[in-house]
């Protein structure tokens, strides 16, 4: 029974890693930049979030404002930060990407101050209990939006315009832009793109927590470490690690030792670099999204 | 013409900059969690020393000296408290320091203090590691974790008598010393341990230790964390069905977590050396002028830093406005009156201390036992 429920603990931690993580290896397809600024995206959804609930009462409204905020904190560190430095090499939008990131949780810090923020949504207030078994229906929330989101992104990359235009800019931006497409606009999409599902996935963990302004950091190296065993770039690959990863850290963390559950997931990085540094799921050299 | 002008501008500097007819300051560093887990400490103990450096100061200061706290952010970090504690020592100069809050960052801050030969006054922290023989320049007016602990297990082993206990905590100096502790003292009565769960500081998820303990039905949890995890492992324990007695030492005592906590800490209790309500006079006052200047009640927290900094006042008054005279006069200190009773420093720079348990139920801090001064001495 226990092992029943810690893999359903792994799943649900699974949703929040793959939200996050997919957004970090959409940037690293098209730019190859690593935004170590991701993570603070997922505090600032949370916190966003959480101050629309707190002023609306409506935990979809805080959702909203939640995706609306990010996408735009997302699109302006495109607009404001990486495209200047598109033409230079990466090492400095790396930096960059570290600066904005110190930008963002000491923002967060003046803004709203360090005490710890939680609130209780009428979803996570309400337990389901089946035998043994008990959880709030918020938990099978992140689940199931995490789970429609991830599809949704799936048909989208596959058959939208915009989504197909992703993918060619990720194989290769430049001949896009000789073969007409505005790859700018969708390189500023991709990052609006994956700053909204790491806000989404901050929305969706808030009630169910609590959010710090340094909750971002964590969130960025758990994704990092998910991006580089599923392929950077590689968004099946990606959400794949995210579950494993995920899975094996909530059964080691139970069974094995409690003291080195977060070490696994780090494990489990150095051990995917030493067998299949390529990533989890094979990818096909032609594309990479 | 240039020479003259050189001359002319070095003697101008001169006169600008001689030292004499300017206010001689006593500077106390304080390098405490400004941002990070235990930032809510960082303000409540900001705002008491400096009310302690207001009050002296408006009392004439130290023999003349201007009573000056500096503030850096150490993070609750033991790396951000080196930084901080040099630069307050290098940068500053300050003549003392206080201790970084918790026992890792302070163990830092301590490290600094006798490198540099700066005297240190704790007034949080409990690792019995900070005050040790041959420790010449550190000094803590509250409790070891020795003491804290034979108090509470005291009370548990006589009083509360759990059969099945279990320990999550943050895996720090604080944490864990203060888990084994009390592991060892309640296996020794007959308790035993069902769950050991350490984490970061700043965990917030703690689904798979809470459903390790269902199985397990612990009827006493020491949560052994800061306000943020708790308040995250106290919402996750109801949404999972866990019921326990949680228990902390320290941490999770002040009045702000539990107001925090609300309904999700009912029947929580916790191990200090303070209470807002303390009859005692010293006490009383300390919260009255808090609470008249912050609009809130205070914590032990900040009771303690309030003690350090008087303390190295009068230590300066005694000793001189230098670092080897505070030193000094703090190492001879013996009975010195303050809100968490008289101080005198062992061999060690160990204070005896006074404890208070409390059980939070219907909204309410409940005081269930209190001690009579405890030395270090019957703590270890």
């Amino acid at each position: 029974m226990e092992l029943l429920e810690q893999i359903l603990n792994g799943v649900v931690n699974g949703c929040i890693y793959a939200l996050v993580a997919v957004g970090l290896t959409l940037v690293y397809g098209i730019l190859e930049v690593i935004n170590v600024a991701h993570g603070d995206l997922f505090m600032v959804g949370a916190f966003v979030a959480y101050f629309a609930y707190v002023t609306t009462g409506s935990y979809v409204a805080a959702v909203g404002a939640s995706v609306v905020a990010t996408a735009l904190v997302g699109w302006v560190m495109e607009r404001v930060v990486f495209r200047p430095l598109q033409a230079q090499p990466r090492i400095n939008s790396l930096i960059a990407s570290v600066g904005l990131s110190l930008m963002l949780a000491n923002g967060a810090l003046i803004l709203w101050g360090a005490e710890p923020r939680f609130f209780r949504t009428p979803l996570a207030a309400t337990i389901v209990t089946a035998g043994p078994f008990s959880l709030s229906v918020q938990r099978g929330l992140v689940v199931a939006a995490s789970l429609a989101l991830i599809a949704g992104l799936s048909v989208f990359l596959r058959r939208a315009r915009l989504g197909k235009a992703l993918r060619a800019c990720a194989q290769d931006l430049e001949a896009c832009g000789l073969a007409g497409i505005e790859t700018q606009r969708v390189v500023a999409f991709a990052f609006g793109l994956g700053a909204a599902l790491a806000g989404v996935a901050g929305a969706l963990l808030s009630p169910l927590s609590v959010m710090t302004p340094d909750m971002g950091l964590l969130a960025v190296l758990k994704a990092f470490a998910v991006v580089v065993v599923g392929g950077f770039g590689n968004v099946p690959g990606t959400i794949a690690a995210a579950f494993v990863m995920a899975i094996a850290e909530s059964l080691g963390g139970a069974f094995v030792s409690a003291t080195y559950q977060d070490s696994i997931v780090f494990v489990i990085l150095a051990l995917a670099l030493m067998i299949r540094p390529t990533g989890l799921v094979r990818e096909r050299l032609e594309e990479n999204i | 013409m240039r020479s003259t002008g050189v001359v002319l501008a070095a003697a101008a500097f001169l006169l600008l900059t001689r030292p004499g007819g300017a206010q001689e300051v006593l500077k106390i560093g304080f390098p405490t969690c400004l941002s990070g887990p235990g930032a809510v400490y960082g303000e409540s103990t900001s705002n008491a020393v400096r009310m302690a450096a207001d009050e002296i100061n408006a009392a004439g200061g130290v023999k003349g000296a201007r009573v000056e706290v500096v503030l850096a952010d150490g993070k609750c970090d033991p790396r951000e408290a080196a930084l901080a504690a040099e630069k307050l020592v290098i940068n500053d100069r300050v003549h003392a320091l206080l201790g970084g809050i918790a026992s890792s960052p302070s163990l830092a801050v301590k490290a600094v203090a006798e490198r540099e030969k700066v005297p240190m006054v704790e007034g949080v922290a409990g690792t019995n590691a900070l005050t040790v023989k041959g420790a010449r320049y550190v000094f803590r007016v509250v409790p070891n974790m020795a003491m804290y602990t034979a108090f509470s297990t005291d009370f548990l082993c006589t009083r509360l008598k759990p059969k099945r206990v279990a320990y999550v905590f943050q895996q720090t100096d604080f944490g864990t010393e203060t888990s084994e502790l009390s592991k060892a003292k309640l296996e020794a009565c007959g308790a035993r341990t069902v769950g050991w769960f350490p984490g970061r500081p700043d965990e917030t998820n703690f689904a798979t230790a809470i459903t390790s303990l269902k199985a397990q039905q612990p009827d006493l949890t020491f949560l052994i964390h800061w306000p943020p995890a708790a308040i995250a492992f106290l919402r996750q324990a109801r949404e999972f069905g866990l019921k326990s007695t949680w228990f902390n030492v320290g941490s999770l005592s002040g009045p702000d977590f539990t107001q925090k906590a609300g309904d999700l800490a009912e029947g929580f209790m916790g191990v200090n050396v303070f209470e807002p309500g303390s009859t005692r006079p010293l006490a009383q006052r300390f919260t009255e002028e808090y609470r008249r200047r912050y609009g809130k009640v205070p914590d032990w927290f900040a009771a303690g830093n309030y003690v350090a900094v008087k303390l190295i006042a009068d230590a300066a008054a005694r000793g001189g406005v230098s670092r080897d005279g505070i030193a000094r006069a703090l190492g001879e200190t013996k009975g010195f009156k303050s809100l968490l009773g008289e101080i005198s420093f062992d061999p060690t720079g160990q204070a005896p201390s006074v404890f208070t348990l409390f059980r939070y139920s219907g909204g309410r801090r409940i005081v269930v036992t209190e001690s009579e001064r405890m030395a270090a001495a019957a703590g270890k």
